[in-house]
């Protein structure tokens, strides 16, 4: 992609109120977003990394850093995604998430949403505890079995 | 108006069993005129109470109804309301024998939400709610689901799998397509599908599904079934939906279809397929899906949160994933919102979103 595109494309950002813009061209795609969406880091040019087992497209690519540091285990229940789909952690955009981080939730309360083909699925806790931390993020594509909340 | 009011109270108290806006509804249903005096009387109003009761249908609810001195009060189209005793009468032996209950409402939040509070006190397998009305029909993601008195279907379906969630991802298709199946037996031939389940006819949207799920990682699991599908709308009703629709009356074959015969045909075919899909899967449904498939072999959008894939629509695989073919590669997707691309070859279109 051309280079002046992509400044072109960094100015309109930044006259507008968006937080972040993305372009599909072919193969090749762009994303910008707003420093201040991300404060860990500035301005971000990356390939858009496509979500769950799809593969990237083949542009000059730089992996996402946020989304390589789930790694470390985490003691505590975990609830599971029992489908392919994407995480809600909310019934509609705009409203309040079913949980929070530090909430304590009772056996059965719902804890998100996993939509796949218009299917929406409630997922529940199965225990009670406190919500120790949640492993997803807001309208991420997630995996079978996925982990999704560690309860304590 | 001081009178109107008392009448009005007073037939309360002797006819209490159904609002008077409904008894109205019903005296105009078969769409011939009635004067203000007749229905008057037929209601025990005044008639001032009935001119503001037509009033109220009109502006609240988006009828159209005409008024014509000397000769009263008329819907610009009869209305065939839904009876329980003719649905079921137009159901086969076997379909009633899988049904756990037809309930029928004048006005309800949704229909789903309804079968979700009876699924939760333990109502069984088949159970079928439907409404005239919706205050709060739900589409996907928080969005309303346009629904005006008597002018469409919602139905909705409660149905118990032994199934693990993970193996019902593709009952969304099936329930589709046996919406698509109604459709086509009741004569309306030139409509399709859209993965996963909308129904369109010429890129306007005629029907929709929404399910909701509930189940044990390792089954059972229990789903509702929503279907809303547009019969007819009056510009006013339809001016309040934010995508591009139709409704059964504006369709090739679809003015000849009673809303009776096509809340009994839906629920046929509605039974029918779930317990295909309880039995089979998706997989001895995939070559019919794909004969309805509007989209098939052509360019398209998915739309995944705050992306966008573009690529060529290449089939549904066993589980209902919509195939993508993109820059060479053919991947199966579970999530997303389909819209239609310009064809420009494989994975060459470009979007801005």
């Amino acid at each position: 992609m051309d280079i002046r595109k992509v400044k072109k494309l960094i100015e309109l950002l930044e006259e507008s109120d968006i937080a972040e813009i993305e372009i599909h061209e072919g193969e090749e795609s762009v994303r910008i977003s707003r420093a201040s969406a991300f404060p860990a880091q500035t301005t971000q040019v990356a390939a858009a990394a496509a979500p769950g087992a799809v593969a990237a497209a083949p542009a000059a690519a730089a992996a996402e850093p946020e989304s390589e540091q789930q790694e470390e285990e985490i003691s505590g229940h975990q609830i599971t995604s029992p489908m392919v789909g994407t995480f809600y952690r909310a019934p509609s955009p705009g409203s309040k998430s079913f949980v929070e981080e530090g909430q304590h939730v009772s056996q059965g309360d719902t804890l998100c949403i996993i939509e796949a083909m218009k299917i929406l699925n409630q997922i529940e806790s199965d225990i009670s505890g406190v919500v120790k931390k949640i492993l997803a993020e807001n309208g991420q594509p997630i995996e079978y079995n996925q982990p999704l909340f560690i309860i304590e | 108006m001081a009178s109107a009011y008392c009448r009005r109270t007073l037939n309360r108290s002797i006819a209490p069993l159904m609002p008077t806006r409904y008894q109205l509804i019903r005296c105009l249903a078969d769409g011939k005129f009635h004067s203000g005096e007749q229905l008057a009387q037929q209601l025990g109003l005044s008639r001032a109470a009935v001119w503001k009761q037509i009033k109220g249908l009109r502006e609240q609810w988006g009828m159209e109804i005409h008024a014509v001195t000397g000769r009263g009060y008329r819907l610009a189209r009869p209305l065939e309301l839904l009876q329980q005793e003719r649905i079921l009468a137009l159901l086969s032996p076997e379909t009633r024998a899988s049904l756990g209950g037809l309930e029928i409402h004048d006005s309800i939040g949704s229909t789903s939400q309804q079968l979700m509070q009876q699924a939760a006190a333990g109502a069984p397998s088949g159970q079928v709610c439907l409404a005239e009305r919706q205050t709060a029909g739900r589409g996907r993601r928080g969005r309303k689901w346009i629904s005006p008195y008597g002018s469409n279907i919602y139905l909705s379906l409660l149905w118990q799998f032994p199934l693990a969630p993970i193996e019902l991802s593709g009952v969304s298709l099936a329930a589709g397509l046996a919406v698509m199946r109604a459709l086509n037996r009741l004569g309306v031939t030139e409509v399709g599908l859209k993965w996963p389940n909308d129904i369109l006819w010429q890129e306007r949207k005629l029907a929709g599904l929404l399910l909701e799920m509930t189940g044990e990682s390792e089954g059972p699991s229990q789903v509702i079934l929503g279907v809303g599908l547009n019969t007819c709308l009056s510009n006013r009703q339809g001016s309040r939906i934010d995508q591009p629709w139709v409704d059964l009356a504006n369709v090739p074959g679809g003015q000849q279809v009673g809303r009776n015969q096509l809340a009994a045909e839906l629920i046929h075919q509605l039974v029918n397929a779930l317990e295909c899909f309880e039995r089979e899967r998706l997989a001895p449904l995939l070559d019919e899906w794909q004969q309805q498939d509007l989209y098939y072999n052509k360019t398209v959008a998915l739309r995944m949160g705050n992306q966008t894939i573009v690529g060529k629509h290449v089939g549904i695989d066993k589980n209902g994933a919509l195939l993508l073919s993109h820059a060479g590669e053919e991947k199966a997707y579970f999530a997303g919102e389909v819209s239609l691309r310009p064809d420009q070859g494989d994975g060459h279109a470009n979007t801005i979103d």
